[in-house]
């Protein structure tokens, strides 16, 4: 039953794909056919790269950190990585202004990815102390992310309407800030990842049974989970640098793939990411053109999306008793 | 490899301690294949401590230790690489959890774990997995989700996962506390089995003092995290002792002996 879930759900994953490849087609024929390829291959083709890498990205994220910490509701939010990246977005955009500098390189923001690595050191250096145990980690994680929430709120408080504007569009996520070569960074540190994770997988298993059981298994926990942390948030700082805070994409998935194929790694991150691809281009067709007036920030879809459908799958599996 | 007459694990002055207080306290003890240890002592002797600084597990954050936990060849347990250590002494503990949907076929196939990266299982080791649960009585269970299964199902996933891996020494700590008298008799039978024939030795945790006897033929009494007494269970375990380690339990202890058996029960 498992391995028919495997095959059906890369099936339908290469369905939708190429219906989406369809849907981006039909998006992008008007300007083709008008001789606007500079509209296809300098605006849609990237933001398309860009939603696969970084979709994908977010879902890898969201099935390292929820084994990491045996815990179903971790994602990219969790560690706190992703707020110290918008943290750093905000405040490093308004000191490029002045000084009259470039805030983005190779189309990931510099701030972002500064903030996301003071964020990770923090976290990595509390994450090797002797004392620190799954849960306590992860209430550093979640600590972090409110210190940075806060520190956005006070920028936010005291900054003219055009910077809130700004702030805004990072905690929302927008696609079309990364360019062809961030999207291509991003893949690359996605497959990088993947591959390690696949490798890696049963470890990742056994950590689903908590930090005593897998320690009991012979697994140096706490090497290992450093490891994890750090691939963790090097997939979280690329993509939220690049494309902003988009949310239910590293929850959504991992836990829709387990739904039908069990907790399996070996499963579980493959499928993942490929989903992670799929379900991040289709909320951005749709952010794109649910409205003709106006665009959607895609991080709202996401969410307007994911919290239901989430909560509908926790109703169903207590109905029926499995967990 | 094991050389015969030595001792497949060896603890050397063993101390744990959280803020100067210890918990262990100079352990020294010698297992040998053949041996059925009973670990004995009172909520806070320090039993699951001793058990887990034998197995080389990590500990609680705030504790340091010291001492040594040697192998049959004299190395040190902590530098065996991961299923060397495994496969020499694997701690099984009393409980399994988990908020995710794993399945009972792929918490006993974690035993095997690092053999294969990929998710193919070789036929070899297959047949392993297929073994263990039909030992502990999983056949039917193997797909089904942990969390929908008893503690006592659980503990029978935990003796199945411990089968795969097939160490030497087994800890049991607890183990069989929450399963069915005839799964206790039959798999405490199955081991006792294995440990006649010298192929693996078990310490082991109970708190059904009449099941620990029953199975283990040496007992460790541990005290304030000393071991105060250690040797065969007839001679070892005198009423004084239960006296010290339970003050005010009034315990009688009594002794069968034959020619080929000897039996020890406690009444309170």
């Amino acid at each position: 039953m498992r391995h028919s879930g495997v095959k059906m759900l890369s099936r339908i994953a290469v369905a939708l794909a190429v219906l989406l490849a369809i849907g981006y087609f039909s998006l992008s024929w008007g300007a083709w056919a008008d001789g606007n390829a500079q509209i296809v291959w300098g605006l849609r083709f990237p933001r398309l790269l860009n939603a696969i890498a970084v979709g994908s990205g977010l879902s890898l994220a969201g099935v390292i950190l929820q084994a990491l910490f045996s815990n179903p509701l971790c994602e990219p939010y969790t560690l706190g990585v992703s707020s110290g990246a918008a943290v750093g977005v905000v405040l490093f955009q308004s000191l490029a202004v002045q000084l009259g500098i470039s805030s983005v390189f190779f189309g990931f923001s510099i701030g972002g990815l500064v903030g996301s690595i003071v964020f990770t050191l923090i976290l990595l250096l509390f994450g090797m102390r002797k004392q620190t145990n799954q849960t306590s980690f992860l209430l550093g994680g979640v600590i972090l992310g409110m210190l940075g929430s806060s520190v956005l709120s006070v920028w936010m408080a005291m900054t003219d309407p055009n910077g809130v504007q700004a702030a805004l569009s990072w905690m929302l996520g927008d696609l079309q800030k990364g360019s062809i070569e961030s999207a291509t960074v991003t893949g690359l540190v996605v497959f990088f990842v993947f591959a390690v994770i696949v490798l890696k997988s049963r470890v990742l298993d056994a950590l689903l049974l908590g930090e005593l059981e897998a320690s009991s298994l012979a697994i140096a926990v706490k090497k290992e989970r450093v490891l994890f942390l750090f691939l963790a948030a090097l997939l979280v700082s690329v993509c939220v640098s690049s494309a902003g805070m988009i949310g239910f994409i590293g929850l959504l998935v991992p836990h829709g793939v387990r739904l039908r194929v069990g907790a399996s790694h070996s499963r579980v991150s493959i499928l993942a990411t490929l989903w992670g691809a799929v379900c991040l281009s289709l909320a951005d067709l749709v952010s794109q053109r649910l409205f003709q007036t106006r665009e959607l920030p895609v991080g709202a879809v996401t969410a307007l999306v994911g919290a239901p459908v989430l909560m509908i799958w926790l109703l169903k599996r207590n109905v029926r008793g499995i967990r | 490899m094991t050389l015969s007459g030595q001792p497949v694990l060896k603890t050397q002055a063993l101390t744990g301690s959280v803020s100067r207080r210890e918990i262990v306290s100079k352990v020294s003890g010698e297992i040998f294949l053949g041996n059925w240890i009973g670990l004995i002592g009172a909520n806070g002797s320090g039993k699951s401590t001793l058990l887990r600084m034998v197995s080389g597990l990590f500990l609680d954050s705030d504790m340091s230790s010291s001492g040594r936990v040697e192998t049959a060849s004299g190395v040190e347990l902590s530098t065996l690489g991961r299923l060397d250590r495994l496969r020499t002494v694997a701690y099984v503990g009393s409980s399994l959890e988990t908020d995710f949907q794993l399945s009972v076929f792929e918490a006993v196939s974690m035993g095997i774990m690092g053999d294969g990266f990929f998710w193919t299982v070789s036929n070899e080791i297959r047949k392993k997995i297929d073994e263990a649960l039909n030992v502990f009585d999983l056949t039917d269970l193997q797909d089904r989700h942990l969390s929908t299964l008893s503690h006592g199902e659980r503990q029978r996933v935990l003796l199945a996962r411990t089968w795969v891996i097939d160490p030497k020494v087994w800890i049991l700590d607890e183990t069989f506390s929450q399963m069915d008298l005839q799964y206790q008799l039959r798999f405490g039978s199955i081991l006792r089995e294995r440990v006649n024939r010298k192929e693996i030795a078990v310490v082991w945790v109970s708190h059904d003092l009449n099941l620990c006897l029953k199975f283990a033929s040496l007992v460790w009494v541990l005290h304030q995290g000393r071991l105060i007494a250690a040797g065969e269970k007839s001679t070892t375990l005198t009423e004084a002792v239960f006296h010290e380690i339970y003050p005010g339990a009034q315990v009688r202890v009594s002794l069968r002996k034959t020619n080929s058996h000897e039996a020890m029960w406690v009444e309170y």
